[in-house]
């Protein structure tokens, strides 16, 4: 009971915390008013996708799926789909792999299977979002092309001929709702926002030294355990509470788009609140004073900053070394998580990441209980 | 029974002896003096009681358990006045009796009487929604001491309570550290103001170097170093046959005379400065003024360890 | 030991990794989620106290390591060998059934590729851990042999103090011995003596009104008697007297200057109060902490001046050494400060020591009688 106690104590002290206030909400939210204005221009243009090259195996040998297809290919060419034909001694997997395709198709008589490559995350998912209406509308046909083959034949050819608009419209969910400057900032400044916990963290024990209470705390009959429960609860749940008024303020007032998967995006930032809080109270107990400030002062900077929370980086393609130094920063992995939810709706997306955070969360905790248990006091 | 009973105890921080083999007894109904200067190892022998710090070789019973056994036991009969102040600045003086008094078990009803008791015992009642960073000085003391008392502990230790504040609320706070003596707490109370100790506390020990070098009532600590006190009389003009009569009366030891003034030296059990007095008036002596120096609680630590309790 | 066990670990642990991760071509971020799980058991047996639970953790750790070997990657198995080496090395003592039971993942590996490097880290953990073991075990048996060293040591200064003490003891009954012959000498010899003479005389007075001659005789006889008696009793006492310097105050005086000339330093000695109330064992322990703290000042404070003061006051004796020297902020007792809290806590008294104006040490000793 009591590490609750402690955990209201501490969201009650958070709140009145006149800096909790600017650094964890006026200055995100202006963050985001002054970037998502000031850098409109550079996202209203549609994102620089080349052409989408797509290597499709036919293995039905020219079936009713195979013409369907071909009409389906034709049509959707000129919105920089190009299918191409395989080839005998192509490996499909392995040209996707080394990037010669963005993704590769095969057409078996049981159904369409799509590879794609986490390095073209876009185009896959374009490509998967088309497949996704067109295998719908072959279904229509071949229910009906069991009644009739004329009718079969015709109807495949109808939904090919002169109504690309219709794939495009049902598919391109990711090109319709590409992030605007506002949208990006608002999911970026979330990631960056659930990450600056650590500091309110880093603070949880000093704080109590530093004001003489964590002689009261030590010499009530509260057990470490309790004291260090209640203070890690109440820390994630204020910062939780910056990360949903961000999240409202920024959906109602600045009308972000937080797509449809409102719980997975939720569950991936508190994971993420989760792994800031104990980030900032392994470094606040291996560094001590100032030092664990500027420790973690660098480490939520650079990871602000290649985690693209400043400058937008985009959530896929190739980035080089950039792309591998942002690839050790949580905001990144909560940001192409988030992107991934909201826009192209895949929740399976905040697996890993949750994992990860989660993993990485219990390593510090525990870290940390080992240097407790060694200090007196607390 | 012992409220606090400590065997051999040391704390040792590296090389350093912050607390050397202590030995100390506190009985029910004391108060009872720490007496040292700044560094002697008070604050590190409270700090040992209140389990911040775990002794390097000893033990420590509170009412005749072992604290490092029955932790609970012992913590739910502790209040600690912290040195430094321990209050919460962003949460109003009610909350923070509310939440200390809180991790000792008590709620609802209960935790809002007590936590009202306690501020009304330190006077702060009518301030009980204000933060304490608009607080005085000696607001924040007293608010310190509710935080401690509201679980209504058997024995209290407030180190330095009464340091950096105005006489007001230094009488206020020596005042209530009698009431809740007279409400039946044993107290430790730790200064190095010796007027504080030797106004209140009904034993004291005198604490050097982490060791105590003595301790007793205020009598037995100055008996330890003299038992002679001092009577100055100045008078109108020197009378020097005067010394051989009062050398007749009980208890005086010595008498000299410097031009006007007379020195007494006389046995501090012997009440005879009437006598003396009755004396110089007998053989007409003008009396300007008279003058009894009694050897105080300074002079012991003085006498005792060769440095002033300020240094 | 265990930073080295923690090493192996790690180093294993990135090598599986670092295989693992570059064999496969597409691997799941799965894979590393279930290697921080690793890592988090890992973690669990070092927070654990009670041996069974310790057991227990490892246990789970191979039953995690068996599971992810079946459903996630084979390379897991990689990491078994150190967890069986934990578990069989506890349980075997002989090296050959701990190699057996690490020798059975062998068995349930389907990769051929994976057998001779399970094999070469089986054989790696298996030959570093057993001679960590080893000198580990050797470090601890050495460690037991130096305790019991510094206990024996300690016994015997213990005992060589106690037997200084027991000399000085005896010296002090010598003393009393030697005084109780001087009374016997003087009563037996000059006792005699003078009553022998007083007879004589009492006899001569008598005989003086009738024989003269006698009376004479006998006198003469009290004269010689008394003579002798005198010689006896300046032989006797120019063999007992003491040199003064030896008791008390002056001893300690006298010390100090030897001490002063020896060494250079001014020195002062002040004494107050009724100085016949220390007892002689308190001269004693005065005179050693006086000693013994001169010598510190001469060591360490590079001081010019010592003081030595000799106090009585109402119930204690104070006898105090401060120097102007240049203190020490923080005193760690050496041996010289513990042997005089030893003394003096012998008689119920305590040491000061404080450095912050030069040094000081203070003996506090309750006078007896009080």
């Amino acid at each position: 009971m009591n590490f609750l106690n402690i955990a209201l104590k501490e969201i009650k002290r958070d709140i009145r915390d006149r800096w909790t206030l600017i650094f964890m909400l006026v200055f995100p939210i202006l963050l985001i008013l002054i970037l998502g204005v000031a850098l409109s221009n550079s996202f209203s243009s549609t994102p620089e996708l080349g052409e989408i090259r797509v290597l499709v195996q036919d293995k039905t040998g020219g079936g009713p799926l195979t013409q369907s297809f071909d009409a389906f290919a034709k049509a959707v060419e000129e919105s920089g789909v190009k299918f191409e034909s395989w080839s005998e001694g192509m490996d499909g997997r392995k040209e996707v792999e080394q990037h010669r395709y963005d993704d590769y198709v095969e057409l078996t008589e049981s159904g369409i299977s799509l590879y794609g490559s986490s390095r073209s995350a876009i185009e896959s998912s374009i490509v998967q979002g088309m497949l996704a209406a067109f295998t719908d509308k072959y279904k229509a046909g071949s229910v009906l092309a069991q009644a009739g083959k004329d009718t079969a034949v015709m109807q495949a050819e109808g939904t090919g001929e002169g109504k690309e608009a219709n794939y495009i419209k049902e598919t391109s969910i990711v090109a319709d709702r590409k992030p605007g400057a506002v949208d990006y900032y608002a999911l970026a400044m979330t990631c960056m926002v659930a990450l600056w916990g650590a500091w309110s963290a880093s603070r949880l024990i000093t704080s109590e030294v530093r004001q003489g209470t964590s002689m009261r705390l030590v010499a009530a009959p509260v057990s470490k355990g309790s004291i260090f429960a209640g203070k890690i609860l109440g820390s994630i749940g204020s910062n939780m509470l910056c990360v949903f008024l961000i999240i409202i303020i920024s959906k109602f007032l600045f009308k972000a788009y937080w797509g449809d998967h409102l719980l997975a995006v939720v569950a991936v930032l508190f994971t993420e609140v989760i792994l800031a809080v104990s980030l900032g109270l392994a470094v606040g107990y291996l560094f001590n004073g100032t030092a664990s400030r500027n420790v973690l002062m660098i480490i939520t900077q650079l990871a602000a900053f290649f985690g693209g929370a400043y400058f937008p980086m985009s959530v896929d393609g190739d980035l080089g070394v950039v792309g591998w130094i942002a690839g050790l920063s949580p905001i990144r992995w909560g940001n192409v998580a988030l992107t991934k939810i909201v826009y192209s709706g895949e929740t399976a997306a905040m697996w890993p990441v949750i994992g990860l955070n989660i993993g990485l969360a219990v390593l510090m905790l525990m870290a940390s209980a080992v240097l407790m248990r060694r200090k007196e006091g607390i | 029974m012992n409220v606090l009973d400590i065997r051999g105890l040391s704390k040792k921080f590296g090389d350093f002896i912050a607390v050397d083999n202590m030995s100390l007894t506190v009985g029910e109904g004391e108060i009872f003096g720490f007496l040292g200067s700044n560094g002697a190892g008070k604050s590190t022998t409270i700090n040992l009681v209140a389990s911040l710090l775990r002794p390097s070789s000893g033990e420590i019973n509170i009412l005749d358990k072992n604290i490092a056994k029955h932790s609970r036991f012992a913590k739910m009969n502790l209040g600690i006045v912290p040195q430094d102040l321990a209050i919460y600045e962003d949460m109003t003086a009610f909350e923070n009796v509310k939440f200390f008094a809180g991790l000792y078990g008590l709620r609802g009803e209960e935790l809002k009487e007590r936590t009202e008791e306690a501020l009304k015992f330190v006077g702060l009642e009518d301030k009980a929604k204000s933060f304490p960073k608009n607080f005085s000085g000696g607001m924040k003391r007293r608010l310190n001491i509710a935080c401690a008392i509201a679980h209504r502990p058997k024995l209290i230790i407030m180190d330095e309570p009464t340091v950096g504040i105005d006489p007001q609320s230094r009488i206020y706070i020596l005042a209530s550290v009698r009431k809740l003596n007279e409400m039946g707490c044993t107290i430790i109370y730790t200064s190095h103001y010796m007027e504080e100790v030797e106004e209140i506390c009904s034993r004291i020990a005198i604490i050097d170097h982490g060791k105590i070098i003595a301790d007793g009532t205020k009598e037995q600590l100055i008996a330890t170093i003299t038992d002679l006190k001092d009577i100055r009389i100045e008078l109108k003009r020197g009378e020097p046959d005067l010394a051989l009569s009062l050398k007749n009366i009980p208890g005086v030891r010595d008498v000299s005379v410097e031009d006007n003034m007379l020195r007494i030296s006389s046995d501090m059990a012997v009440d005879n400065l009437s006598q003396i007095l009755k004396v110089l008036i007998d053989s007409g002596a003008d009396i300007r003024s008279v003058e009894e120096q009694e050897p105080n609680l300074e002079t012991v630590f003085l006498t005792l360890t060769g440095r002033n309790l300020r240094d | 030991m265990e930073l080295w066990n923690l090493g192996n670990k790690l180093i294993l642990l990135l090598f599986v990794v670092v295989a693992a991760y570059f064999r496969t071509a597409d691997p799941s971020p799965w894979f590393v989620v279930f290697f921080l799980i690793y890592v988090a058991l890992n973690l669990i047996e070092p927070l654990l106290k009670p041996i069974y639970l310790k057991r227990a953790a490892v246990i789970t750790l191979i039953a995690y390591l068996l599971f992810c070997t079946f459903y996630v990657q084979s390379d897991f198995v990689l990491l078994l060998a150190l967890s069986l080496y934990e578990l069989a090395s506890a349980y075997f003592r002989k090296r050959i059934p701990v190699l057996v039971v690490m020798a059975v993942p062998l068995l349930i590996i389907d990769q051929q590729n994976l057998f001779p490097l399970y094999a070469f880290i089986a054989l790696l953990v298996f030959f570093n851990g057993n001679y960590a073991h080893r000198y580990t075990n050797k470090i601890l048996r050495q460690d037991q042999q130096l305790d019991k060293m510094r206990n024996d040591q300690e016994k015997l200064t213990k005992r060589l103090h106690e037997n200084q003490e027991f000399i000085r003891a005896s010296e002090y009954t010598y003393k009393l011995e030697e005084r109780n012959r001087l009374s016997q000498v003087l009563h037996d010899g000059v006792g005699h003596s003078m009553t022998g003479a007083l007879i004589q005389m009492e006899a001569a007075k008598v005989m003086l009104r009738s024989d003269l001659g006698a009376a004479e005789t006998l006198l003469q006889n009290a004269i010689g008697i008394s003579k002798e008696a005198i010689e006896q009793i300046r032989l006797t006492l120019k063999n007992i007297k003491p040199p003064v310097q030896q008791l008390g105050i002056h001893r300690l005086k006298a010390g100090v200057e030897a001490f002063g000339s020896k060494s250079g330093l001014r020195t002062t000695v002040v004494h107050d109060g009724e100085m016949e109330r220390i007892t002689p064992l308190q001269w004693k322990i005065i005179q050693d902490n006086v000693t013994e703290a001169l010598t510190n000042t001469a060591k360490y404070a590079s001081a010019s001046a010592v003081h030595v003061e000799v106090r009585v006051l109402g119930k204690l004796i104070k006898a105090v050494v401060s120097d102007d020297g240049r203190g020490e902020a923080k005193i760690v007792k050496g041996l010289g400060l513990l042997g005089m809290e030893e003394r003096t806590a012998a008689v119920n008294g305590t040491i000061i020591a404080d450095g912050t104006r030069g040094f000081s040490v203070t003996t506090l000793m309750p006078l007896e009688d009080a």
